[in-house]
């Protein structure tokens, strides 16, 4: 606090939170079960729209170039009133529900992550609830913008709406959780905005379904009605399933996820992951795959309980279950949900750059995993390990499915940043970020904002801070002068796509602070040439590197491409780093170029247009038919 | 009666512009069989009125026909899309005698699993006709123009739509039709033994596609919807009422009520600029695609001389040809190609190309200017790939005569001709009653 503002002595505590009522979980099941969800979000001081510090709703028709009155959140009585109650005919309600629904996905991530969340710049993500109409609802990264649709359902065939009835896509939880998830996966890593495998835009999916999805466990009154419908199989986790199967049912989203359910509800094995090939397919396996984990993370959690209540029996007697034992099976439901999402998303500062598979993924989560919990007491990460190898999603090339195996691998030798080879101030990220963490002090003089700020492309180049500028750039040198050990190009220019620091809980209680570097090159030499170069898909490799608080690299997570000069690996021993990248890379160069013929020769339009298909590969088209298009195969 | 000419066969190859038109005429054994495969032009792509293309194409008949009407002993009309049948609409056609006509089996009325096909596509082309042009007539409310996606959609859509004049001709509906009697006939036939015709001794024909493999019909089903929005895929789904207003009046409010903060960045976010015309052009990319992979595809052998008529398959429909290793061998010593769709990129498989088909053949491609595609089609690389198998590739926009094998009359047509060994004088039967040959 600036020293010549005199504190006030009477001043009320801003609160914690705010509470704002939402449809549990869309406008139709609302109108089918009478219940309404109370989400709980950060509070803090909104401006009518809401506009707050992470997302703005901009509540413009444009078809009717008409404003609809903004809501203001902050008024009293909406405050004693946990907003205003939902409905599909007040405006106000829609822009509540987006906010608060979009908040508080935010705020889960910002939790699991273990680090303040900033958009891209000090941007906000903007929500516009009546963007369109149409049967759809996507974010839009140009715009740094989640567009929602609406439609008429059916006239033929509503569902359990009226025919002719005005659906809107900005009621749905789901959509708004699942959209909301995008922007954040796409904060945290842009190239996978960029379809150079059938995994990128699956993994976005499944991500984004999966935060939606679990999403549904965080509402205690919903689990425990699901839990109390369900007494006689408990053990079975029938209720969480069927509240599962909920996920976006009546607007016709998550087809592919609730197939997937069904057919784990009936006991039916799940097709292997390596035979699904549409991106919405295998992103449902994944999802159902640790969903599985989830529930037999779940049972093993209860079972104490069910022992106490039965007196060791474990079978439970007819009738409705003891309201206490309703609360605790509840408390323990959530609980297993956060920590099985929370080891999900904690995988993300262990992702790769550009091009990643959901065999990264499970890498990522395994490792970030064990890094912080070695033992692994609660069995969590074994038990989605086992689930994800029953569904056949596991990395390719690793021996088995151990922890060691599975982990990324750490540097042969040391490397560390802050060395002769760069003028980096590692301490000073450490302590600038250290003082964000404290939300009362000042923001650190290297805070994420002004990381940020330099490292957009858009940025003016008056604006780029000058000290932000000379540690993007110390650091590129740093990754050219270690090009070769970190899967690198010495002779291609390389960016810094992202830096941050975190600090996560480990199993000592203890935090662990982390470096996280996102190093990018994009190899013209490796393109298309006979294409424009404005017109052909990149050709990019990346490296994530972590670092521990000293600087020294822990684990190096790279997608290389072959080497512009192999001369550079002449003299180097014959299992060198620098040569193991170099053949993956090659490799991984023909993968990337079989994928875009397949892509182009999947794509009608590539008959008739120079624009590489696999830019058509993209979030509007994700959810919007027609199959066909992304329907390629592997 | 002169000394018998030898034995060839030509293909001649009308410049109708963006569509296909071919004369094959075979001469073997004193017997004569003359062929047309396709009469068409796509409407952005016109080298010429279609009308003197028919023209041409009879005068070339009356010529060869010594003194009688002019003939023809089949007409191939490979799938419904304009630019390969737009012409058979023409009344000229009446005088002309026609044996047979081929279609693919997706034309036939009276197969079930065609007529839902066809009916599906011919709603979506319909459905997306409709759409593009209530979308640009809104633009239009606003003066501005459609933007290029939405033109190039309503191409495809228009171009898809049934054409129903010439199918009228062809299929002999509603009074339209050929001189002489005329047997319409649909490939492939379910039996494989009739899928192989002997129009002359020595002469036979090879259907090779659309297939009928069920899993391979997912090709030719049209798009559910465009973009954003489902298409009424029978004639008969109700059609959602236009949306009016949203909400009650008494929530809209005025620019000045509403924080500067949310103005700017409405006109930051360009709401307007927000639409489904990517969706539309997809949809609408799709049905092209799907009409296309209902061609009619077959092989042409006269005494060994192999001659390959792919009409439009693209891609996909490629693969159950080139994936079975007896029609593999046929189709690897053709000595001629009619180049699929016009050059574009995903009609003649790479591995057609690099792998099935052995160098030093001739190709024929059938194009004419259409500024939209100037840079997509033909593709460059294809070309490339052609040339550097040591194929010949005949153009009328690039002529390079080869004397006995390639020749020119001026801007109206390409011919390609291969001299044959001489074989024993026929008789060549006729069908003579109208018959329709499922």
């Amino acid at each position: 606090m600036p020293a010549d503002v005199k504190p006030d002595p009477l001043a009320v505590p801003l609160p914690g939170s705010r509470w704002l009522r939402t449809f549990a979980f869309d406008p139709m099941s609302t109108r089918l079960s009478g219940r309404h969800l109370r989400v709980e979000v950060p509070f803090e001081t909104l401006a009518p729209g809401p506009m707050g510090r992470s997302v703005h709703v901009v509540d413009y028709d444009d078809a009717r170039r008409t404003w609809y009155q903004p809501v203001d959140l902050d008024l009293g009585i909406v405050l004693a009133q946990d907003g205003l109650r939902p409905s599909e005919n007040d405006p106000r309600s829609h822009q509540q529900i987006v906010y608060a629904v979009a908040m508080s996905v935010i705020d889960r991530f910002e939790r699991f992550m273990g680090r303040r969340f900033r958009w891209r710049q000090e941007q906000v993500l903007r929500l516009v609830p009546h963007a369109f109409e149409g049967r759809n609802a996507y974010f839009d990264p140009r715009r740094q913008a989640v567009l929602f649709g609406y439609y008429t359902a059916e006239l033929d065939d509503p569902g359990a709406n009226l025919p002719g009835q005005v659906i809107f896509t900005c009621l749905s939880n789901d959509i708004i959780a699942h959209e909301v998830t995008h922007a954040i996966v796409h904060r945290l890593r842009r190239r996978y905005a960029e379809a150079t495998n059938p995994d990128v835009f699956a993994l976005h999916e499944a991500l984004a379904d999966l935060v939606a999805l679990f999403h549904h466990f965080n509402y205690p009154e919903v689990v425990r009605e699901a839990i109390a419908s369900t007494s006689g199989d408990l053990r079975s986790g029938g209720g969480l399933l069927d509240l599962a199967r909920e996920f976006g049912e009546s607007t016709g989203r998550g087809a592919a996820l609730r197939s997937a359910l069904a057919q784990e509800h009936a006991g039916e094995k799940p097709r292997p992951f390596a035979t699904l090939t549409e991106p919405h397919e295998r992103g449902a396996s994944f999802v159902v795959a640790v969903f599985r984990a989830y529930l037999d993370s779940y049972q093993h959690a209860i079972a104490d309980l069910l022992r106490i209540a039965t007196g060791g029996s474990g079978v439970l007697p007819q009738g409705a279950l003891h309201p206490d034992l309703v609360d605790r099976v509840t408390t323990e439901a959530i609980h297993t949900a956060d920590r099985m999402l929370r080891m999900v998303v904690r995988a993300f500062d262990y992702l790769p750059v550009v091009d990643p598979s959901f065999g990264d993924l499970v890498r990522g989560i395994v490792t970030a995993d064990r890094d912080l919990y070695p033992d692994d007491a609660a069995h969590l990460r074994g038990r989605l390990v086992e689930s994800l190898r029953v569904s056949g999603t596991y990395p390719s090339g690793v021996g088995s499915l151990a922890d060691d195996a599975l982990t990324w691998p750490v540097p042969e030798k040391e490397i560390r940043l802050g060395d002769e080879a760069s003028d980096v101030d590692v301490r000073g990220i450490l302590a600038s970020a250290t003082q964000d963490l404290d939300i009362g002090a000042d923001a650190g003089d290297m805070g994420s904002a002004s990381f940020e700020t330099w490292l957009s492309p858009q940025q003016a180049p008056g604006e780029v801070s000058a000290q932000g500028e000379k540690l993007g750039q110390a650091i590129s040198e740093w990754a050219n002068h270690h090009a070769l050990d970190l899967g690198l190009d010495p002779e291609a220019i390389t960016t810094l796509a992202g830096l941050h620091v975190s600090f996560r809980i480990g199993e000592d209680q203890q935090p662990r602070p982390e470096i996280v570097l996102q190093l990018a090159q994009r190899r013209a030499d490796l393109e298309d040439q006979s294409l424009d170069p404005q017109k052909r898909p990149r050709m990019r490799s990346g490296t994530t590197v972590i670092l521990r608080a000293d600087g020294v690299v822990s684990r190096i997570i790279a997608k290389p491409l072959p080497l512009r000069d192999d001369s550079l690996l002449n003299g180097l021993p014959k299992h060198s780093p620098a040569r193991r990248f170099d053949a993956w890379g090659t490799e991984r160069l023909a993968a990337l170029r079989a994928w875009q013929s397949t892509v182009a020769d999947a794509d009608p339009l590539t008959a008739w247009t120079a624009e590489p298909a696999q830019w058509r590969l993209n979030f509007a088209s994700l959810h919007a038919e027609p199959a066909g298009v992304l329907d390629v195969g592997a | 009666m002169s000394a018998p000419e030898p034995d060839r066969v030509t293909v001649r190859m009308y410049h109708v512009g963006f569509g296909d038109a071919f004369l094959v005429t075979v001469r073997r054994g004193g017997g004569t069989w003359r062929l047309l495969v396709d009469c068409g032009v796509h409407r952005s792509g016109q080298a010429r009125p279609i009308v003197d293309v028919v023209n041409a194409i009879i005068a070339d008949l009356v010529a060869d026909a010594g003194g009688g009407p002019p003939h023809l002993d089949a007409v191939v009309a490979t799938h419904h899309h304009a630019d390969h049948i737009s012409g058979y609409a023409r009344p000229e056609w009446e005088q002309v005698e026609v044996d047979e006509v081929w279609l693919p089996y997706v034309e036939d009325a009276e197969d079930a699993d065609a007529t839902m096909l066809r009916t599906a596509q011919a709603s979506a082309a319909k459905e997306l006709v409709r759409l593009v042009e209530s979308r640009t007539s809104v633009l239009a409310a606003d003066g501005a123009e459609p933007s290029a996606k939405l033109m190039l959609a309503h191409d495809f859509a228009i171009n898809a739509l049934t054409n129903d004049d010439a199918l009228d001709r062809l299929l002999g509906r509603n009074g339209r039709g050929f001189a002489g009697d005329t047997v319409v006939r649909f490939f492939p036939k379910h039996d494989a033994a009739d899928n192989t015709l002997t129009p002359l001794p020595g002469v036979t024909v090879t259907i090779l596609g659309p297939s009928r493999d069920p899993d391979e019909l997912r090709r030719m089903d049209p798009p559910t919807s465009a973009g954003w929005q489902r298409l009424a895929l029978s004639a008969d789904t109700a059609m959602s009422p236009a949306i009016g207003d949203l909400f009650g009046l008494a929530y809209a409010v005025k620019d000045h009520d509403v924080p500067e903060a949310l103005r700017t960045a409405r006109d930051s976010l360009e709401l307007a600029e927000v639409t489904n015309d990517a969706g539309l052009l997809g949809a609408a990319a799709l049905l092209d695609r799907v009409v296309n992979n209902t061609s009619l595809f077959f092989l042409l052998d006269v005494a060994g001389t192999r001659l390959l008529f792919p009409g439009d398959a693209q891609q996909g429909a490629w693969e159950h040809v080139l994936n079975d290793p007896a029609k593999r061998l046929l189709v690897r010593d053709c000595v001629f190609y009619k180049i699929g769709h016009h050059g574009s990129g995903n009609a003649t498989p790479r591995d057609f190309v690099e792998a099935a088909w052995a160098d030093g053949g001739h190709a024929m491609l059938p194009w004419g200017l259409v500024k939209a595609w100037e840079d997509t089609i033909p593709q460059e690389n294809l070309m490339a790939a052609l040339t550097a198998h040591h194929h010949t590739i005949i153009r009328n926009d690039e002529q390079e005569p080869e004397p006995g094998v390639v020749s020119y009359q001026g801007d109206m047509w390409s011919e390609w001709t291969m001299v044959l060994p001489p074989a024993g004088e026929v008789d060549v039967p006729r069908p003579r009653q109208v018959t329709v040959d499922r």
